[in-house]
């Protein structure tokens, strides 16, 4: 045994020197995929670009597929397919929005995308910041001649805090509650609040925006920010967007016909008087500036998406608000609007299956942005609305109608026939119009027509705010179930026939504007009820 | 630093060398004891100077040079119980006859995977699976994971897919990874000839192969530590020491087979629009029949504006095409393979070597495209350079081009399904006269499949090289020191590639395509060195075994991809022809990983009754969080063999054995580190790093035991029960987290427990006849029982596909989704009020349905009184899984037969979801039904659910299959006549491979994957390449 004892002494040696030898190799290895934060944060151009970036990820966040199903139930496009949970939004009756984590991704992106992309986009703005803040005397260097460093930093401050409002902004419009925070604020304690903070939240950061610009007098919008406005002048054009911004987040926000009603008109009027006088519509460059919802809409593709039924019947009111159950497809609608012709066109053949409910059917698409194209060549090029001066011009007079401003009914008729008239070829809107419904069922026609296809949350909020929603639509939009989870808070939704008129669901229609006949819920459609 | 001190102390073992002594030579004859044949290339060793001899044709061995003394003389051959005897050398010659008996069981097969040193199988204390060449080479297959299906209890081999040149999915016994970012990889850790694979297993031929020895968990594979929690197989190839010493031997083998689809999918024969005016009328009262005209191929009537067809007003799908064509006949087509080996080795006294080389082509059974084919080249050898001092150095390059096809949503075997049988899928296209009608069916919603297939090209090429070196030297006899280097080197491109010119159908209309070329070129390189230092010695009863090793591994990977759209050019597949423009891309991506790891063994074995092991591994890995860059892991493991202590009647062995341990599964290269996304130069933030990423975890307990008995009965059975830890899963972070999505973290647990038997019979043993069969058997369960993640869905990455949920306390491999009403207790009592008692029946089908007997009968998906509408739909573990096979030998005559079988285990049938939607399969025509049960094309379509994961198409995957057959006759020399002179033996073979299915379930095939993520739990059919039968005859002839 002692011979074993001994024996045995070699291989412990062995062994423990190979133990020993472990730790020898260097194990640090350098991803090289990716650059680290000390990199992204290395020089004050890869600071500017966090903002740079950050406009390009809140336009995509705006845009993508998903709208198509949020636009589907605010029955401003129409499609029965599955895909952007677009059958699911357009079921009649109306169904809940299914905010579980077994919801398919469509169903999903709908909370999700516009959630976590613009937050995204917020923790970069207050990145930027923060780095502002933090070290003295830090400064961008100038890419535009004749503009100083110190200057043209506080041009990237102004877009900092434009980001900010548009993100919060964006996310008022559309989710129930939502956090707040921004580049001062403790992560750690954060909690839920109402949509009216979220957007008070965003209005604040608009209007930190528009004092910063304001001083910048021949400064301009550095490139790279917004594709098509490299040359946007602060202090003027930069104000202007401000100013509709935050009239658009006033009027848009407003769930119902009492909150419309009880929005500040006087200072929709007057953010409007002073606000845009350009079309706001972002380049597409097909590669980041793009508009997938857009592009998926397009006439050249014309069979995933077609125009509700129910915007041909404004147009043309010898045709049916709502598309017929017989099985008949509909023809070729004629109207005094020169835009039915020139911003959509028809198709004799509707490519959705019929037994998924024929309310779905549409023969039109929107054609006015002809370089927004799916074939030949292919890309997402040309002028990508997000606010028009159209829309501008509509605030406006909605504001002095509402407000009653008799003085300035003429102005407003003006702004209506900016467009009504100068390419809608219709009979103006005089300032006796005011008196009656005209001019405000103009106001919301122009809305309709003019405004198609704008930027997000245009058509939603109008048919919210009017009251228009189907019943059962869900007015706004819940916290992303995978959010709630991680919260450890309780999952809800909203919508669904069952709940109209619950907070957050479309009630019954009490008035019927498109002379739909209101038929009983159980009759509607039978055969596919979920 | 380290790796010059390594490759300096491989050099050294290298040029050692040691003098010579004064000598005598051994001979004898080796012969089998029960029928005294001599045995050729069997072995003799000489343990203490480990050096040793095979035996020639006549089975005479002979070994020169042997200093004079007494040595332990080891005489092994395969199949044959081993013995160890003393002989004392003289100087001069010396003589020693052997007898061995055979071993029917394979007691005494040599294991060397995850044990100490290689140790008989008899005296493991874990299962370790072992497949032989004998096993594999009655029906050769084209890679090593397919040949391992249904051989060993406890391994899962799926072949998703019958593309030409994809490997199996290979998992051992339960699943170690909740599939997370990643989509779970089971996959065992693959050791080719000591090269640990990094990559497919579809580049080595199964023909090369001598055997496989399968370390099933971590109970067994502790060895090969933080990569081994899903176990390892290891393969061998063969060398020059299986020829007679002196010998040279040839085999050159050739194979011709067919292929062909032997199922098929019911499709729809009838449609469900109007022909006739009345038909129309009844329709739509006010249509007018000028408005419409016949269709081309007489079938319906279209509106001739927008050519809309009109649905017939009962719904009901019994209409007549005016012609009818077999469109999956004419997408499909019986192809051919082929399979052509030559091996050439030869033993001599001081070396050995094997040189082989191979030629697979395998075209598949789809029309238009040529398939796979491989090249392979393989070089064995082994050195003896001085006494006690041996080398062995392995290598092989294959070469492989695949002519792909794309699978899935939108793939040709998706099209092939739509193409209603009216349409003329082989006329050409209107527009430009070429082949095969893009939009022949301008209702489908898919391009013609045989458009696609003759106009875009999706190929593969593959170029790989696998080495290994090995030095052994002993220079004391107690002491084995050892130097080892292996590298992988692989590269693969991908192009894919449109032409200018190529169509797209939008129903009626087409437009053209401005081409798109794409490659991506990916390159890979991996090598692991080691030094092992082993101490072996017998104590009286005691057997000491003491290793240690150190083993480096780093492995680098570089891949790009460049690709461009729109051609200004036709014809051209080059870069060169694209326009100007913001036209082309080009990307690239590397990692490199850098691991460490050490381990210590001591296996104690008693009397050879009582064996015990302790292990302790200690691995550091880049791949590791920086605070947690090294982990241990151990095993401790024990057996007792009763029978050596006790006689007991009729039994030949029984043991019994248990075994704990513990290894790992290494994070992916990115999880550990902060990303960011860079696109155009801007950058965003993408997964919050994680410095405390650590390896998952797994923990094993093995308990079993093996019994031979009555000489003809071996019975191996094991329970083995692991948790994996730690699991690796991207948690996603909330919207206040600053701006990161995600962070890898170790956020779960899996528990998995597996049943698994084998068990032998040896019916016949006699000289001239044998018969055996063997069964294996298994069954697992699986269940995640800690996830610190919201719960999810995931599937295969096509779309919709997400089906299995993965939530805490749930069984892994469960499938949730939209549940359909069989009883009216089913539903809500909201449901029930909303749509109204009276309006609810069971049809006869047994689904609860809205408007029964009328054109709106719909089933009703059940919301339960939470309003939750998403439920359990299925599951896709099998209650158990069988396998038999056989294998009866008459003279020169083999029949050999491997059945297998899986019982239960559901599928999720998204290729019929799709017809469905679709009226295109069976069960929606209505031809033939008796009126009363006729249902509306609405109906069949509302099972449909937009795609949606939905209860209905989840069907039971039970299937028998009789895997593989071979019938061969083998000629030896005496029955050649002259030709014996210069051949050994000629063998014929007829082989089939998946002749035969026994299933109800209605895809092409019940062995189905989704096309990637966790192939083993994703039983989701979705538009794949069927897997097929295949024929073929094959001569060998042996040299």
């Amino acid at each position: 045994m002692k011979q074993l004892k001994k024996t045995l002494k070699i291989p412990y040696l062995l062994m423990a020197m190979l133990f020993l030898a472990a730790g020898c190799a260097d194990l640090a290895v350098e991803n090289k995929n990716s650059p680290t934060t000390e990199d992204v944060l290395s020089d004050p151009s890869d600071v500017e670009s966090l903002v740079q970036g950050g406009f390009v990820s809140w336009w995509q966040a705006g845009t993508a597929l998903y709208m198509g199903g949020v636009r589907v139930g605010a029955d401003v496009y129409t499609s029965s397919y599955g895909n952007f949970d677009m059958r699911n939004q357009g079921e009649e009756p109306r169904i809940p929005y299914n905010n579980s984590p077994t919801a398919g991704s469509g169903s999903k992106n709908v909370t999700e995308r516009p959630w976590y992309s613009n937050y995204g986009v917020l923790a970069d703005a207050n990145d930027f910041l923060n780095v502002l803040n933090s070290q003295d005397g830090f400064v961008i260097p100038s890419t535009e001649t004749g503009t100083s460093d110190e200057d043209y930093t506080t041009m990237v401050e102004a877009a900092a805090y434009l980001l900010q409002g548009l993100t919060l902004g964006d996310i008022g419009l559309y989710f129930d509650q939502a956090f707040i925070f921004d580049e001062n604020t403790d992560l750690s304690s954060l909690e839920l609040v109402p949509y009216t903070d979220v957007l008070a939240a965003a209005d604040a950061k608009l209007q930190l925006a528009k004092t910063t610009a304001s001083g910048l007098s021949g400064v301009t919008l550095g490139d790279n920010y917004i594709n098509g406005y490299n040359d946007m002048d602060m202090a003027t054009e930069f104000v202007e967007l401000v100013n509709s911004l935050r009239a658009r987040y006033m009027v848009l926000g407003a769930r119902n016909p009492a909150e419309t009603d009880a929005v500040d008109w006087n200072s929709v009027k007057g953010l409007a008087e002073d606000g845009l006088t350009y079309d706001f519509s972002p380049e597409g460059d097909d590669n980041f500036w793009y508009n997938y919802i857009m592009l998926f809409t397009d006439a050249e593709l014309g069979n995933w998406i077609r125009v509700d039924q129910r915007i041909v019947n404004l147009m043309d009111p010898s045709q049916p608000a709502a598309y017929p159950e017989d099985g008949t497809i509909l023809g070729e609608a004629s109207s005094d609007d020169a835009r039915l012709e020139s911003d959509f066109v028809y198709f004799a053949s509707v490519p959705f299956p019929p037994d998924r409910g024929l309310w779905f059917f549409g023969n039109y698409s929107p054609d006015r942005y002809p370089e927004m194209s799916f074939y030949n060549p292919p890309g997402t090029l040309g002028p990508m609305p997000h606010i028009l001066k159209a829309e501008n011009d509509l605030m406006y007079a909605e504001a002095v109608s509402r407000t009653n401003s008799t003085a300035e009914y003429s102005a407003a008729a003006q702004a209506i026939n900016n467009t009504r008239v100068d390419r809608g070829t219709l009979d103006p809107i005089t300032v006796a119009d005011f008196a009656t419904t005209a001019a405000m069922d103009a106001i919301r026609y122009e809305r309709e027509i003019e405004m198609f296809q704008s930027g997000f949350m245009y058509a939603y909020g109008d048919r919210r705010r009017f009251g228009e929603l189907q019943s059962g639509t869900p007015e706004h939009f819940p916290v992303p179930a995978e959010e709630l989870l991680l919260l450890q808070e309780v999952l809800y939704t909203f919508g669904g026939e069952s709940n109209a008129g619950d907070p957050g669901t479309a009630p019954k229609l009490s008035n019927n504007p498109f002379d739909i006949p209101l038929v009983p819920v159980d009759d509607i459609r039978p055969d596919t009820k979920f | 630093m380290l790796k010059k001190l390594l490759q300096t102390f491989v050099l050294l073992l290298f040029l050692s060398a040691s003098a010579l002594a004064q000598t005598g030579t051994l001979e004898g004859t080796i012969t089998d004891a029960n029928t005294g044949e001599t045995l050729l290339g069997a072995n003799v060793f000489l343990v203490e100077l480990s050096r040793g001899a095979a035996t020639d044709v006549d089975g005479n061995y002979f070994v020169r040079n042997i200093p004079v003394g007494t040595y332990t003389l080891r005489s092994t051959y395969l199949g044959y119980k081993e013995v160890s005897q003393e002989v004392t050398i003289g100087q001069g010659a010396n003589t020693l006859d052997i007898e061995l008996t055979v071993d029917t069981f394979g007691l005494d097969e040599v294991i060397v995977t995850g044990v100490i040193s290689g140790t008989p199988r008899k005296k493991l204390a874990f299962t370790v699976g072992n497949v032989s060449a004998e096993d594999i080479e009655k029906v050769p297959t084209t890679d090593i994971s397919s040949a391992l299906q249904g051989k060993v209890a406890g391994v899962k081999v799926t072949q998703g897919s019958g593309a030409p040149g994809s490997s199996a999915a290979i998992r051992l016994r339960g699943s170690t990874a909740i599939g997370g970012g990643n989509g779970g990889d089971q996959g065992p850790l693959v050791i080719v000839d000591g090269v640990i694979l990094d990559g497919s297993l579809a580049d080595i031929p199964s023909q090369s192969i001598k055997n496989i020895e399968i370390l099933k968990g971590a109970a067994a594979a502790s060895l090969y530590g933080s990569r081994a929690a899903n176990g390892v197989i290891q393969v061998f190839t063969k060398r020059g020491d299986d020829v007679a010493s002196g010998k040279t031997s040839v085999v050159l083998r050739n194979e011709f087979g067919t292929s062909f689809l032997t199922s098929e999918i019911d499709l729809a024969q009838s449609h469900v629009y109007v022909s006739t005016e009345a038909e129309l009328l009844e329709a739509i009262p006010t249509a007018d029949i000028n408005d419409y005209s016949m269709d081309p191929t007489g079938s319906y009537l279209v509106n001739n504006n927008g050519f809309n067809r009109v649905t017939i007003a009962d719904g009901i799908a019994d209409q007549s095409y005016g012609q009818y064509f077999d469109q999956l006949d004419r997408v499909y087509e019986s192809g051919s393979s082929m399979n052509n080996y030559i091996s050439v080795s030869q033993n001599n006294e001081n070396s050995n070597f094997l040189l082989s080389f191979s030629n697979v082509t395998e075209s598949g059974v789809v029309k238009l495209k040529d398939g796979y084919e491989r090249q392979n080249v393989r070089l064995n050898t082994d050195v003896n350079i001085a006494e006690g001092l041996d080398l062995s150095a392995s290598g092989s390059y294959s070469q492989s081009g695949n002519n792909q096809i794309s699978q899935g949503p939108g793939s040709p075997f998706w099209g092939a399904l739509f193409m209603q049988p009216n349409y003329d899928i082989l006329a050409p296209n209107e527009e430009d006269g070429s082949p095969y009608n893009v939009n022949a069916d301008p209702y489908a919603v898919e391009d013609n499949p045989l458009y696609s297939l003759n106009t875009s090209i999706f190929g593969q090429d593959r170029k790989r090289f696998l080495g290994n070196a090995q030095v052994r030297y002993k220079p004391i006899q107690e002491v084995l020191l050892e130097g080892s280097y292996s590298i992988d080197i692989r590269n693969s491109q991908n192009e894919s590639y449109t032409p200018l010119g190529t169509l797209t159908s939008t129903g009626f209309s087409t437009s053209e395509s401005s081409g798109s070329l794409s490659r991506t070129n990916v390159d890979n390189k991996s090598e692991n060195m080691s030094l092992t230092a082993g101490y072996d010695k017998h104590f009286d009863d005691l057997y000491v075994r003491v290793k240690g090793s150190y083993l480096y591994e780093n492995s680098d990977y570089f891949s790009w991809d460049a690709g461009a759209t729109n051609f200004a050019v036709g014809n051209i597949k080059s870069w060169d022809a694209i326009e100007s423009g913001d036209n082309k891309s080009v990307d690239n991506y590397n990692q490199k990983v850098i691991s460490e790891n050490v381990f210590g063994i001591v296996s104690l074995d008693y009397r050879d009754a009582y064996i015990v092991d302790f292990l302790l591994r200690r691995d550091g890995s880049s791949l590791f969080g920086e605070n947690e860059r090294y982990n241990n892991y151990y095993r401790v493991s024990g057996a007792y063999r009763i029978s050596e202590d006790f006689d007991l009647p009729g039994i030949d062995e029984f043991k019994v054995r248990a075994s704990l341990g513990t290894a790992g599964l290494r994070p992916p290269f990115s999880a550990q580190y902060l990303t960011y996304n860079i696109n155009g130069g801007l950058t965003s933030k993408g997964t919050l790093g994680n410095p405390d990423l650590k390896p998952a975890l797994a923990t094993e307990l093995e308990i079993g035991t093996n019994i031979d008995f009555l000489d003809r009965f071996s019975l191996e059975a094991s329970y083995s029960t692991t948790e994996v830890t730690d699991q690796i899963l991207s948690v996603p972070l909330s919207a206040a987290a600053g701006g990161f999505n995600s962070r890898w973290q170790n956020a779960g647990t899996i528990e998995t427990s597996t049943i698994e038997a084998t068990f032998n019979y040896q019916a016949i043993q006699e000289r001239d006849m044998s018969l055996s069969f063997g069964v294996n058997f298994d069954r697992t369960r699986q269940k995640i029982t800690e996830l610190s993640v919201p719960p999810y869905f995931q599937g295969p990455t096509t779309q919709n596909a997400d089906v299995f949920y993965i939530a805490e306390g749930e069984t892994y491999g469960v499938m949730y989704g939209t549940k359909w009403a069989r009883s009216i207790s089913d539903l809500s009592s909201d449901q029930v009020a909303t749509i109204g008692e009276s309006n609810l029946t069971v049809n006869n089908y047994g689904y609860v349905v809205t408007d029964a007997g009328t054109v709106s009968e719909s089933p009703v998906s059940i919301v339960d009184e939470d309003g939750n509408g998403t439920f359990k739909i299925g599951d896709v573990n099998p209650d158990f899984n069988i396998a038999l096979n056989t294998n009866f030998n008459f003279k020169g005559f083999n029949i050999y037969m491997l059945w297998d079988a899986k019982f239960g285990g559901d599928i999720y049938n998204q290729t019929k979801q799709w017809l469905y939607r679709e009226d295109r399969h069976g069960d929606s025509d209505q031809a033939g039904v008796a009126a009363a049960n006729q249902k509306p094309v609405g109906y069949w379509q509302s099972f449909y659910n937009t795609n949606n994961p939905s209860g209905y198409f989840v069907e039971d995957g039970t299937y028998i299959k009789l895997r593989e057959l071979s019938l061969s006759y083998t000629l030896g020399s005496e029955q050649l006549g002259a030709l014996g002179n210069a051949l050994q033996s000629i063998n014929l073979a007829l082989i089939g491979r998946n002749l035969l299915t026994i299933t109800d379930y209605t895809g092409y095939d019940p062995e189905v994957a989704g096309a990637n993520g966790d192939i083993t739990n994703f039983a989701f059919d979705g538009f794949g390449y069927p897997n097929f039968t295949q024929l073929s005859g094959s001569i060998e002839l042996r040299f």
